[in-house]
């Protein structure tokens, strides 16, 4: 589903000192409905390879294919549309609007392309999500009238609402506690096995990595197997 | 939810930001549309005030100081089918009873009900229209005055010609009269009336007409013309031109053609005859436009220049202040024509430096023929300033006392001269030594009145005498088969009436056009505002620009669940359009009280800017569009 072949990422310094290279020749193969932890330390490159499998960055060098197609190749206005189609994103920081309520923060990548899903259905689902994260009384709650953990659930829920094939998650858990982590971890197990979403989740933490069927691991800009579950 | 909802709850949730962008635009907004408004409020004014001042004229006739008969008002009013209104303006100096308060140069119009159908609804005389006064509102302010209140009305004598021409009298000129204040004038009543597109109010005095001419002595004369205009405004310049041509008398061009049958057996025994008749002219030149369509109306015409001569000497005699009398042809020419013998009266050969001079004149200077005759005159320089010149003649013949030689008809009715009974009451500008007129001479004009002592060609009178204001004083006609009325038509038809003042100027379009020329107070004021709209425009940016940085995390999440940049532009650009929709209408709804408040200022504090006018607020639609 998901094949990185010789990615690389490298930033330009200014003058005459060699680029800053972050990423060096992932290769990587991921197959539908998987869960994938990437860790490594801070700095390592964990977000622009999370960036650069969901087309909000490009590679220096090397092929991201998703199923089978280059997504280097399509111009901005196809990569909005596979972003809102086949990618849901989750942060580290929620990233909810503050002027919406949770229910509309969840329909928020439904705005973008609207003959994906019908209103009706996308309210359907995003109340069933919600209900599904144990949120279903917050519908109408604004984000700041949540605590931590329930608003990366609903960043989750807002990830999930265009049915996308792939859940790209940013250190999920970076922001909360160890008991909010946890719930957020099995949220998105259990999501991933529900919704047979693949999974690709870059943390620093092995504790939530374990939860993943496979572990990678980054470091100096280059991608190793740790271990499978 | 949609892209709307989300853009309002935006727009809601960061209303601090939003309602610092909103005041950008509603001050930048507010003041551009102040700006513009005060423009439309003072062409609107301009407007007001060009109605004011000439109510519903289209055209107006000026003739200054050449006057016509008022009854080619009632000829062009049924010609042009609408109202034309005569006016006898003048300019004089009115005062409170008591002398304390007084204008002067004050405009004094000689008006009937006609003027106040042009101008206004409301007569302000009502319905008696014989006697009294009505000021306008500024000159009643100015004298303190109020209806029933009597002020002093003096007024400046309208001269027969040109005050610059010699022998004009210059002596006071003015008549006082002392009038009830009838009323008020107000905008209503016509009290702005004004020719001149000028923005100060003007001062003016409204008499009945009939009750002026009679007291000038000009009766049904009038020096103003005003036509209004039709509900379809098809009474062009071209139009009314060519109606005046169509209409005018003599008399309206200050011609007067008269019978010389009265002046009895001196012309008849000088061969004039009956059947005779005299052009004149009431400025006693006779415009050169009209003396040449005067000499071709017939073939014996016969062109006259009488002028006043301060010396003739011959050697070491001299004769004061005569008239000398050129004549042109035929008569001087034309033996069959004037039935004059050669012998006795002027040689039809003569030439134009010989002179004619009659047996008082011989006698006075002991001269014969072929002695030299020196003429010493007064001429007008180019500066209007008097100078005396001299011409030599040679004596080619005497003439008796008797016929021709004794019509004191030839002298014009030189104002200040023709109407006194002595030569030491004369009158004049040019200076005379009345201590210089000897005994007989008061004799000659006793029994000769202003006979002329001299004759000379025409060609040679008018090579020294002829000026801008004529080169004829007379033109004299044998009535063989022609009747008078012919006479008239012919110069008439071949005189162009505008060469003679009589020609009507597009009074409101003037105005318009003035009032559209004028400054623009709206660019005016756009330009002294440009500094606060600016400031408003960068601050209004910056708020915006910081608005939406301080959402870049949003923006960014937007990008990540897949909205385009193009979406997102979108999304920002409905929250932009909304701010500057409501700011622009805010910001015209608080231009409208800022342009009260400038008209205010023009009113009060800048009053000087504007001359004094009164200002009127107006908003056109297309205005705020504008500055929205």
């Amino acid at each position: 589903m998901l094949e990185l072949i010789n990615v690389s990422k490298s930033y330009e310094s200014p003058g005459d000192t060699a680029g800053l290279c972050v990423l060096k020749d992932i290769t990587l193969k991921v197959e539908k409905g998987r869960s994938v932890a990437i860790v490594g330390p801070s700095g390592s490159g964990k977000s622009t390879l999370l960036n650069i499998i969901g087309t909000l960055d490009r590679p220096s060098g090397g092929r991201v294919l998703f199923d089978g197609k280059d997504l280097s190749k399509p111009a901005d206005s196809e990569l909005a549309r596979i972003r809102n189609r086949e990618i849901g994103f989750v942060f580290q920081l929620h990233h909810l609007l503050p002027q919406c309520t949770v229910l509309e923060n969840v329909l928020v990548p439904t705005l973008a392309d609207k003959k994906h899903l019908s209103p009706k259905e996308s309210e359907e689902r995003a109340i069933n999500l919600l209900q599904r994260v144990g949120l279903k009384d917050h519908l109408l709650h604004r984000p700041g009238e949540l605590s931590g953990g329930q608003r990366q659930r609903v960043a989750v829920v807002r990830a999930l609402i265009n049915r996308p094939r792939l859940l790209l998650a940013d250190e999920p858990t970076g922001s909360l506690d160890e008991r909010a982590s946890q719930n957020i971890a099995e949220l998105l197990v259990e999501l991933n096995r529900s919704e047979q979403v693949t999974l690709i989740l870059a943390t620093h933490s092995m504790k939530l990595a374990e939860n993943m069927g496979r572990v990678l691991e980054l470091n100096n800009g280059v991608l190793a197997e740790k271990g499978k579950h | 939810m949609r892209l709307l909802e989300l853009a309002k709850k935006s727009l809601v949730f960061y209303w601090r930001t939003n309602l610092g962008v909103l005041l950008a635009v509603m001050t930048g907004t507010a003041i551009l549309t102040g700006a513009l408004v005060v423009g439309d409020s003072v062409r609107h004014s301009l407007a007001m005030m060009l109605t004011a001042r000439l109510g519903r004229t289209q055209l107006a006739l000026a003739a200054d100081n050449r006057f016509f008969s008022s009854g080619l008002a009632d000829k062009l009013a049924q010609e042009l089918n609408t109202i034309a209104a005569p006016v006898l303006h003048l300019r004089g100096i009115v005062a409170n009873s008591n002398g304390t308060k007084r204008a002067n140069k004050i405009e004094v119009l000689g008006v009937d009900d006609r003027f106040f159908s042009v101008g206004a609804d409301r007569n302000p005389f009502g319905d008696d229209f014989d006697e009294g006064i009505v000021l306008n509102e500024p000159l009643a302010a100015r004298l303190a005055v109020a209806a029933g209140d009597e002020v002093l009305l003096r007024i400046e004598q309208p001269s027969l010609m040109s005050r610059d021409i010699p022998i004009t009298p210059d002596s006071d000129l003015s008549i006082a009269f002392r009038l009830v204040v009838k009323g008020i004038a107000g905008g209503a009543e016509f009290g702005r009336f004004s020719l001149k597109a000028n923005q100060i109010p003007p001062l003016n005095a409204y008499v009945p007409m009939q009750w002026l001419q009679g007291k000038l002595d000009r009766t049904t004369q009038a020096n103003i013309l005003l036509v209004a205009g039709d509900t379809n405004e098809s009474i062009t310049v071209e139009r009314a031109n060519e109606a005046i041509r169509k209409c005018w008398q003599p008399a309206d061009a200050g011609l007067e053609l008269r019978s010389l049958d009265r002046q009895g057996g001196s012309l008849e025994a000088g061969g004039f005859g009956d059947g005779r008749l005299e052009l004149r002219s009431r400025r006693i030149f006779i415009d050169e436009s009209l003396s040449e369509a005067a000499i071709n109306a017939a073939d014996n015409a016969v062109g006259i220049l009488t002028y006043f001569v301060n010396e003739l000497r011959c050697g070491d005699k001299s004769a004061r202040y005569s008239m000398v009398t050129a004549m042109g042809p035929p008569f001087l020419l034309s033996q069959e024509r004037t039935g004059a013998d050669s012998n006795s009266f002027i040689a039809m050969d003569i030439e134009d430096d010989e002179i004619l001079i009659n047996q008082w004149l011989a006698e006075d200077l002991g001269a014969d023929v072929d002695d030299l005759l020196e003429l010493t005159y007064f001429i007008v320089s180019p500066m209007r300033k008097l100078e005396q010149q001299k011409s030599t003649f040679r004596v080619r013949r005497i003439l008796p006392m008797e016929g021709l030689a004794i019509d004191p008809e030839l002298m014009p009715d030189f104002p200040g001269l023709a109407d006194v009974e002595n030569c030491r009451d004369w009158d004049t500008s040019i200076p005379i030594d009345l201590d210089k007129i000897s005994k007989r001479d008061e004799d000659y004009w006793d029994k000769f009145r202003g006979t002329p002592k001299a004759f000379i060609t025409l060609k040679a009178g008018q090579a020294i005498w002829a000026n801008r204001y004529g080169n004829l004083t007379a033109v004299r006609y044998s009535l063989r088969g022609e009747s008078k009325e012919n006479i008239a038509g012919k110069i008439l038809g071949a005189s162009d009436p505008a060469a003679v003042g009589l020609y009507f100027q597009p009074a409101r379009a003037r105005g318009i056009k003035a009032g559209d020329e004028a400054t623009d107070f709206g660019q005016l004021f756009l330009g002294l505002s440009m500094f606060l709209i600016a400031a408003a425009l960068v601050l209004m940016g910056l708020l915006f620009v910081f608005g939406v940085e301080s959402r870049s995390e949003e923006v960014g999440m937007l990008l990540a669940v897949g909205f385009g940049p193009k979406l997102v532009r979108r999304l920002l650009l409905i929250e932009g359009g909304t701010l500057a929709v409501l700011g622009a209408i805010a910001g015209t709804a608080a231009g409208l009280p800022y342009t009260r408040a400038m008209i205010y200022g023009l009113a009060t504090v800048w009053r000087a800017a504007v001359s004094g006018s009164a200002l009127y607020f107006r908003a056109n639609i297309s205005t705020l569009f504008v500055g929205a």
